[in-house]
């Protein structure tokens, strides 16, 4: 049954939330890299986007709807 | 209407916090195509854009997008190519949990240029585009560990 609007924003949210509570641990294991994450687990992680689009793929995942994120270097600060 | 926000990390060993929108975009020329992502809210830029990491993930290939106007975008440290993804359909949750709905005429996206490592780490802004088009305020306290939306 396909997921409704609803239940993937409630999904996005717990992958974001999850993130957030375990950030600083996460961060030193995947400093630099691309991290899928679902049902509070990190399904991929790479250098780069392509990679971790396959590596989802290979899950049987849809990338477009999994939860993504990224720890940049932290030899920079960063500003928009 | 009140869109709660998180108010979270970004950057490894960076205790500052950042006003983060949980929100789905679904592009108006892709509608099959549903992208959830935690955008950041970025007061400091005029123009709401989709990162290179996000649109990647939908496969809608750069190819089928004409350069938006201006053509290039400064951000991060980068110059990079900006194009016109068209209208978008912004889904936000509010605080009693329903979900709303927000058009968008024009949404850019973010290329990526061959000089472009790193811009993976860039990611999907909302900018003040946005929040004068619909008439939000943004209220942003990271003491206290809160933000949202209102209007």
């Amino acid at each position: 049954m396909a997921v409704t609007e609803t239940q993937l924003l409630e999904k996005g949210l717990r992958s974001s939330d999850w993130v957030q509570r375990n950030f600083d641990e996460l961060a030193k294991k995947y400093e630099g890299k691309l991290i899928a994450v679902e049902d509070e687990e990190v399904i991929a992680a790479s250098d780069t986007m392509e990679d971790l689009i396959r590596q989802i793929e290979r899950k049987n995942k849809n990338p477009a709807e999994t939860y993504v994120t990224s720890f940049p270097p932290s030899d920079s600060i960063w500003v928009f | 209407m009140k869109i709660p926000l998180a108010v979270g990390k970004l950057f490894p060993k960076e205790e500052r916090l950042f006003p983060l929108a949980p929100v789905i975009i679904k592009p108006s020329k892709y509608p099959f195509i549903r992208m959830p992502t935690n955008a950041l809210i970025d007061t400091g830029s005029g123009s709401t854009t989709i990162a290179p990491r996000d649109i990647m993930k939908t496969r809608i290939p750069y190819k089928a997008l004409r350069p938006a106007s201006p053509r290039h975008i400064r951000i991060g440290g980068f110059i990079l190519p900006v194009l016109d993804l068209g209208g978008a359909t912004l889904i936000f949750r509010d605080e009693i949990g329903e979900s709303i709905s927000i058009e968008t005429p024009m949404i850019n996206v973010i290329g990526t240029s061959p000089k472009g490592e790193g811009v993976e780490h860039i990611p999907t802004i909302i900018g003040t585009d946005f929040l004068e088009d619909n008439e939000f305020a943004l209220l942003f306290s990271p003491s206290r560990r809160e933000a949202y939306l209102e209007k």
